[in-house]
């Protein structure tokens, strides 16, 4: 596949490179450009494709104290409200999942396969059946309405993805390093810690990579659980903008570019592990 | 400056009277202590105007502590449904009309007339419309404070194209208006449009067709559905007229564009005319130099349906009720008596980005409304407004009922099934949703 | 190497995972199946073991229809986002700057929130204020606007398409490192042998790939099962239910008709058939996923 310097061979690729692309990128693109035009631009005839006259003003009505979006929806406290739980059940996730992914990953013990399947399993059953009953248990353990509740509920739903990453990609370590380790005298969790947890950080990133955009854009548990103003995260706030101001499309995608964007910086970041870890994960073992 | 003192001026005066009234009621006791306070949804401005509002009452009641939130408004039944099997509901929620028959028989909420006493009833009486105000009537007793309604249906006329098609004055029967519709359509431009997705108001502004056309949804009387009523299978007969006659977008582009994006439409001078609610394109602006105006929907040039038909249906979506567990149901009248008063009524008063139809007596008399909305304070100082006018569909089940209303007008627009067939099919499936609802 | 303290020590490792599931995940699954068997009657919960709600799904009208859009969203959504995946993640792996910066930008659909993923593309399909509605008609392509969301024949698989957007990159990056993990003297070995592209595809690539191929499969079935509020929020289960999947039935018998012993008895039996099919798949591809003994 390399090296084909024939002209048609290039076209062709950057061809399909080109609709790849469009499919993947114009709706995003699309939405930004909407971001940086007027109202009264976006609802005249013909459709503009770039903004006629390039202007902030629907960034600016974000946070402008006097505009009406700014009173109905505090976007500072939204936005360290998704950090907090993110960040929080990020770390949770992270922590108990290299344990058991540990345990999974290189530890041999009855029924092993078994619970790692019925884990995985149960990451189907967070559908819209299990949003009342779910309410009910945070009621009763009074934790609706708070963010240490969504934390936990947020591990909880997160845990069983992130350890059979962490797992997969343990197994792949191999097993003679640790054995001499232990044959010099360390214990199990010595040379877990210093032989093969180093050797796993893509994975340990991936998991949390994951995890922190699952959490960041989770909507239908939030909306349910949270209560008071500031309480609430950046998807409810985004939901409740959408729903308002839903044919202004220069407000949605200022606020939909606000909110995306703190994962695109994470993502900017952690991209080249992100790949190798879930790789690890995919790849046979 | 003026303006400002008479208000201020007036707003001693009111909550002076109210504070009178009360002692003797109620005991001396003014309100104090926790209370929560449930939003769902509404437009921009009067999301804003509320939390406005709040801080007014706060300040006449210095010993509430008051929790108010604001949700979407498409979480709003199950939010309710939720908190209300783990006794969480708030003490006052704002909810629509069209929730009261569930809500009240679900055991949700209580009357607020045995809560208030006869005193503040009768207050409330003077304050607002009572058309309005029997809008939050269920089985007799007062269960919501109505601040405004919507009413069903009407259309919206681009004025220009009217004339040009030779007409000086809206259709006023069904015959006119496929006439109408007909002579308006140019090939890039349809005659009338009317939204047909699953949105609630849509399926609200055929209802308003069907109503006064003798339709019913449900008959609560004999319990059972009545979709296939010819009141409502003629109704929807003309939505399938007005599609064969050529006049409309294509149904399938009609059942993917809402009520906003069709008023859209309407602004871009896509559509000559189109259905919908009472405020039609007044929240949304309409470029400089286009004409157009509102007026009611045309009549049916006879109706056909088994009931009496109705000249309107109307329903309020900000319309505040007492959770029937409230722990502090005396805070929880007095924010209800609170909205009753004339300066947070005003609220409604004309706002273009709010177009509701107020409930307060003095709303009406604002320059404002009279400004952007001239006919129907006309009609409402003639006593014209709400005659003959009904509240929208409500009872137990209405939302099933609804969705399998919604489904039929889909199928029927889409040229799937024939009216009475969609209608027909639609009566079964929703008759056996409801006896499982009911038990 | 496995002494008997370690699996006691194992299970004490996974115990903090095995109980926040069954806490926070069985809980309120048990929570629906107890529901499901419950009369509940003008809201209130009238006596437990019947099997009404089950009764009533039978006899539902509208669950033929709700089957065969689901098949579509799941398995239709399933072997699409694999197959394009695995076309994207081939381009992806061969070396060039196009691939090597549409391999950092490919991800940007995964990281907006659903509810903006499915308003934005709601408003570009639109027929009239759409862009690529309106760039269709200006084109003149079709005779007449083509309302992607609102014909009843299109819409399950617009939605498809929606999902694809929303999932593919995923698949696709996943897939393009594995590919590019293919050892290049295999592939090279085989370019001697005189095989053309297909044949080196079909007998070098793909055995190498075959294990992250199962296991991006598997996790797309989990994904997609549990996506609600992307095809809610697009078309609300119209036009005249011809996009209502499971997951939104089930939404709008629960929340809008408040029939919610009627929702749990539909989510119960979702779950089992649902289960059944990925343990069934992952009991045959066990080896992609689980450990496989220790080495």
């Amino acid at each position: 596949m390399n090296q084909s310097a024939r002209p048609l061979y290039w076209t062709v690729m950057s061809l399909i490179g080109i609709v790849i692309a469009t499919y993947v990128l114009f709706p995003v693109f699309w939405l930004v450009l909407a971001s940086f035009k007027t109202t009264g631009e976006l609802a005249s005839l013909p459709l503009t494709f770039w903004p006629a006259k390039p202007t902030l003003e629907a960034y600016q009505a974000l946070f402008d104290s006097n505009s009406q979006s700014s009173q109905l929806l505090r976007w500072p406290t939204l936005i360290s409200n998704s950090f907090i739980v993110s960040v929080s059940s990020t770390i949770l996730v992270v922590f108990f999942g290299t344990l058991a992914g540990y345990a999974f990953g290189r530890i041999k013990f009855p029924g092993r396969d078994l619970i790692l399947g019925g884990l995985l399993i149960s990451r189907m059953f967070q559908g819209a059946a299990l949003l009342l009953p779910t309410y009910r248990l945070m009621n009763m353990l009074n934790l609706q309405d708070s963010l240490i509740g969504l934390i936990l509920l947020y591990s909880a739903f997160g845990l069983p993805f992130a350890t059979w990453i962490i797992a997969s990609s343990l197994r792949e370590i191999p097993f003679e390093l640790e054995e001499s380790a232990m044959m010099d005298g360390a214990s199990r969790l010595q040379s877990m810690t210093r032989i093969v947890l180093p050797l796993a950080t893509p994975a340990l990133i991936t998991a949390a990579m994951w995890h922190f955009v699952g959490a960041w854009s989770e909507f239908a548990f939030a909306s349910i659980l949270l209560e008071s103003a500031q309480n609430k995260t950046v998807t409810i706030g985004l939901a409740s903008f959408v729903e308002l101001f839903t044919i202004e499309f220069n407000r949605v995608g200022a606020a939909a570019t606000l909110v995306a964007l703190p994962i695109m910086v994470v993502f900017f970041f952690g991209q080249r592990y992100f790949t190798r870890g879930l790789l690890a994960g995919a790849v046979k073992g | 400056m003026q303006m400002k003192l008479n208000r201020r001026h007036f707003l001693a005066g009111s909550t002076a009277l109210a504070s009178l009234s009360l002692l003797p009621a109620t005991g001396a006791r003014a309100a104090s202590g926790a209370l929560s306070v449930w939003k769902f949804g509404g437009t921009p401005a009067e999301v804003e105007a509320w939390p406005a509002a709040n801080a007014r009452f706060l300040a006449a009641n210095p010993g509430v502590n008051l929790d108010y939130s604001f949700f979407n408004g498409q979480i709003r039944r199950q939010k309710l449904l939720a908190a209300f099997q783990t006794n969480k509901l708030a003490d006052v929620v704002i909810a629509f009309g069209q929730d009261i028959p569930e809500f009240a028989g679900f055991g949700m909420i209580q009357p607020l007339d045995a809560l208030a006493g006869a005193d503040k009833v009768a207050q409330w009486k003077e304050r607002l419309v009572p058309e309005i105000m029997a809008d939050g009537m269920y089985d007799g007793k007062l269960y919501g404070l109505p601040t405004y309604v919507d009413m069903a249906s009407f259309i919206a006329i681009n004025t220009d194209a009217m004339k040009e098609a030779g007409f000086d004055r809206p259709p006023q029967t069904w015959t006119e208006l496929r006439e109408y519709a007909k002579a308006m359509t140019k090939p890039d431009r349809p005659g009338i449009a009317f939204p047909a997705t699953t949105a609630p108001v849509d399926i609200n502004i055929f209802e308003g067709i069907a109503y006064a056309n003798g339709g019913r949804i449900f008959d609560e009387e004999t319990g059972k559905v009545t979709l296939n009523d010819p009141g409502c299978v003629d109704a929807l007969q003309l939505y399938a007229d007005l599609i064969a006659d050529g006049s409309t977008p294509s149904g399938s582009a009609m059942t993917e564009t809402n009520f906003r994006d069709t008023a859209q439409l309407f602004g871009q001078g896509r559509a000559a005319m189109w259905i919908g609610l009472s405020w039609l394109n007044t929240p949304w602006p309409v470029p400089e130099g286009m004409h157009w105006e509102g007026a009611p929907f045309p009549r049916p040039d006879k109706p056909t349906g088994t009931f009496p038909p109705v000249a309107a249906i109307m329903d309020g979506t900000a319309v505040l009720m007492v959770s029937a567990r409230s722990k502090n149901p005396q805070a929880a009248i007095d924010y209800v008596d609170f909205w009753t008063q004339n300066e947070q009524l005003k609220v409604w008063g004309g706002n273009p980005e709010i177009a509701r139809v107020p409930a307060g007596k003095a709303a009406w008399d604002e320059p404002k409304l009279a400004e952007v909305w001239p006919n129907w304070v006309k009609a409402y100082k003639a006593g014209t407004l709400f005659e003959g006018a009904q509240a929208m569909p409500r009872f137990i089940g209405v939302s099933a009922v609804e969705s399998a209303l919604g489904g039929a007008i889909q199928q029927v627009v889409l040229g799937q099934k024939s009216a009475q067939e969609a209608l027909d099919a639609a009566t079964s499936a929703a008759q056996t949703q409801i006896d499982l609802l009911r038990g | 190497m496995n002494r008997r303290s370690d699996i006691w020590l194992a299970y004490f490792m996974i115990l903090p995972v095995v109980a926040a599931v069954l806490a926070f995940v069985i809980g309120p699954t048990w929570d629906v199946a107890t529901l499901s068997l419950t009369r509940i009657v003008m809201g209130q919960q009238r006596g437990f073991g019947t099997l009404a709600n089950f009764a009533a799904l039978l006899h539902d009208p509208l669950l033929p229809t709700v089957a065969r859009n689901t098949v579509i969203w799941i398995f239709g959504g399933t072997v699409m986002c694999v197959a394009t995946g695995l076309a994207v993640g081939m381009f992806l792996a061969v070396d060039s700057k196009l691939t090597a910066g549409l391999r950092a930008l490919i991800l940007l659909p995964w990281v907006l929130p659903d509810v903006v993923t499915a308003m934005a593309w709601k408003w570009m399909l639109h027929s009239q204020v759409g862009i690529i509605g309106d760039t269709i008609s200006r084109l003149h392509l079709t005779d007449k606007p083509i309302s992607f969301l609102g014909n009843p024949n299109l819409v399950m698989w617009v939605l498809v398409v929606i999902l694809v957007w929303r999932k593919m990159p995923l698949v696709a990056l996943i897939l393009c490192a594995a590919i590019r993990a293919v050892p290049a003297e295999q592939t090279e070995a085989s370019r001697m042998d005189g095989a053309n592209a297909l044949e080196r595809f079909r007998y070098v690539v793909l055995p190498n790939i075959a294990f992250s191929l199962t296991a991006v499969t598997v996790i797309a079935i989990i994904w997609i099962t549990a996506e609600f509020t992307l095809p809610w929020v697009a078309t609300g289960g119209g036009p005249a239910n011809s996009s209502q999947i499971m997951s939104t039935y089930i939404y709008q018998q629960s929340f809008q008709f408040f029939n919610w012993g009627g929702g749990a008895a539909m989510s119960v039996v979702n779950l089992v058939f649902l289960m059944l099919i990925v343990a069934l798949y992952l009991y045959i591809n066990r080896r992609s996923w689980a450990a496989g003994g220790e080495k």
